[in-house]
């Protein structure tokens, strides 16, 4: 009887589920903007210097201002002189449920791009890239990578770095213990109570991370970036026309030089210049009119 | 609802293997932390109803601390605070070359929350056994260790068993909060799938299911066994 019960519950879900799924119309994000008038942007509050929330409780950062600059574009594209923008606080475990069900248009924050996400959202032209570095204790000798070897390595849970980091890990044949924390303030703790001897992340958070910390001189970010990301916007699947926009906005800024000035303001004082791959990264999305 | 759904998605690998194992931390946790609890509640129960007043004092103030705490708050005291306590070698021993620290970490965490609650259960147990039952046993020339022993904890047992079933399950859900302190459980498991994937609704609506089918075995468990201990007569 009981079982019966379950199997038919089971049942009414799974054929409920593909109908939620079903009637996906292109655009819908574009359609929403030019109802609303108002571009609604999902944000970070607390991932400097990409986007948080500033001493007077305003969404503020880099991905913040890319986000400003994308909005008035739209707004000259829908012919929405007074286009207003609306901010919406998102979290890693609230980004994809409210892009979904169309609370966001557009989130702006340190979301990074990889393919299996690319199955769920569209995303934007890398505005950043994310490099997985070790933090350490300078009295720690590590300099480099294999130093790990036979170390505790702690790593952010839910950052893709993770997987980029444990295939680097393998590749040269380093055994590390990996310890899971949730944040960069936790990971930053973890190395300087010894419990753990490096801290690998994005080295812009790392820098933010260190920017606050007490006894910042006894750290440093060292060796040779372990992972490669992109850190681009996200939008919902089926929104070509928003992402084209987006895109366009990005490969404009570029190209007259106004988003290296952004990221100059503020990516470049967290200790990751506009250099080497970032420079190349950011000559070749210019993409001419 | 713009959303992608792909429940395949949970039988490949890696992601099947990942919420396998975090399916197995979360027994392993929930079982271990269970046992211990049992032992301590029991013994602090005992204490609560010891004619010393001394001694009921201190297991009540046992009691209040772990029962009063958020187990969120306890789970970070036993990680950051109490290894920086400890002698510096201990402490290091502790948060490094325990085999698994964050597990151990997280089992006592579990274990002490939940003897606070167990022990006032057996407290009551051991009270709702009549009197009169505990006289007999010392007229019959049982000191009192005998009579807890044989008389008053066999009954006091079967009372609390369906009780204990629900602080069984509660452990089970409590569990989860491990996950703060970096162990890689069911939660912890379908969070990491949805950061990879960005399918949490598949990943989380799986741990559900891994979530109800524990309680449903740990129900199945208990009823069974409160059956096999029931007395032809009722106490």
């Amino acid at each position: 009887m009981f079982v019966k019960k379950i199997g038919l519950l089971t049942a009414i879900v799974a054929a409920l589920l593909p109908a939620l799924a079903k009637a996906q119309e292109a655009d819908t994000a574009l359609r929403r903007i030019q109802q609303n008038r108002a571009v609604t942007i999902g944000f970070r509050e607390s991932a400097q210097p990409f986007a948080y929330l500033n001493e007077n409780r305003q969404a503020s950062g880099y991905s913040i201002d890319v986000c400003k600059r994308i909005a008035q574009e739209i707004g000259g594209k829908l012919n929405i002189p007074d286009i207003a923008i609306r901010y919406v606080p998102v979290t890693p475990q609230t980004r994809i449920p409210l892009i979904a069900n169309g609370t966001v248009d557009i989130e702006c924050g340190t979301t990074v791009n990889s393919l299996a996400r690319q199955e769920q959202v569209d995303f934007s032209y890398a505005v950043a890239l994310a490099e997985g570095r070790p933090l350490v204790k300078k009295t720690s000798g590590i300099q480099d990578l294999p130093d790990l070897n036979g170390k505790i390595v702690a790593l952010a849970a839910g950052t893709t770095a993770e997987r980029y980091v444990r295939a680097a890990l393998d590749r040269s044949k380093i055994n590390v213990r990996v310890l899971q924390v949730r944040d960069n303030a936790e990971g930053l703790l973890a190395v300087a109570s010894q419990r753990a001897d490096a801290f690998v992340n994005d080295a812009v958070l790392l820098g933010g991370a260190l920017r606050t910390a007490q006894n910042k001189d006894d750290f440093a970010v060292v060796g040779e970036p372990l992972s490669f990301e992109q850190v681009a916007f996200m939008v919902g699947k089926n929104n070509s026309g928003l992402l084209t926009i987006i895109n366009g906005t990005i490969a404009r800024l570029l190209a007259s030089g106004d988003l290296q000035k952004l990221y100059d303001q503020w990516i470049a004082p967290y200790g990751v210049p506009i250099e080497g791959e970032v420079g190349t990264l950011f000559k070749i999305e210019a993409i001419a009119e | 609802m713009n959303y992608q759904w792909n429940w395949d998605l949970l039988f490949s690998e890696p992601y099947a293997g990942w919420l396998l194992a975090g399916l197995g931390w979360t027994v392993a946790l929930s079982i271990t932390g269970w046992f211990i609890a049992l032992l301590l509640g029991a013994t602090v129960g005992v204490a609560r109803t010891s004619s010393a007043r001394w001694v009921v004092l201190l297991s009540g103030f046992y009691v209040s601390v772990f029962r009063n705490i958020p187990l969120l708050l306890q789970m970070f005291v036993w990680f950051f605070v109490v290894p920086e306590l400890l002698p510096a070698k201990l402490g290091l021993w502790f948060k490094r070359d325990l085999p698994n620290p964050e597990f151990w970490t997280a089992v006592l965490a579990l274990a002490f929350y939940t003897s606070g609650r167990l022990a006032e259960l057996f407290r009551a147990g051991l009270q709702a056994v009549p009197r009169g039952q505990r006289m007999a046993a010392d007229a019959t020339g049982m000191n009192p260790a005998q009579a807890l022993r044989y008389v008053v904890m066999p009954q006091a047992l079967r009372i609390i068993l369906p009780p204990l079933t629900s602080e069984f399950l509660s452990i089970v859900k409590n569990s989860s909060l491990a996950l703060t302190i970096g162990v890689l459980e069911l939660t912890a498991q379908s969070r990491q799938i949805e950061n990879f994937t960005f399918h949490g609704f598949e990943a989380f609506g799986a741990a559900t299911a891994f979530y109800v089918l524990v309680a449903f075995v740990l129900n199945l468990v208990m009823v069974g066994l409160q059956r096999t201990l029931a007395l032809p007569v009722a106490v």
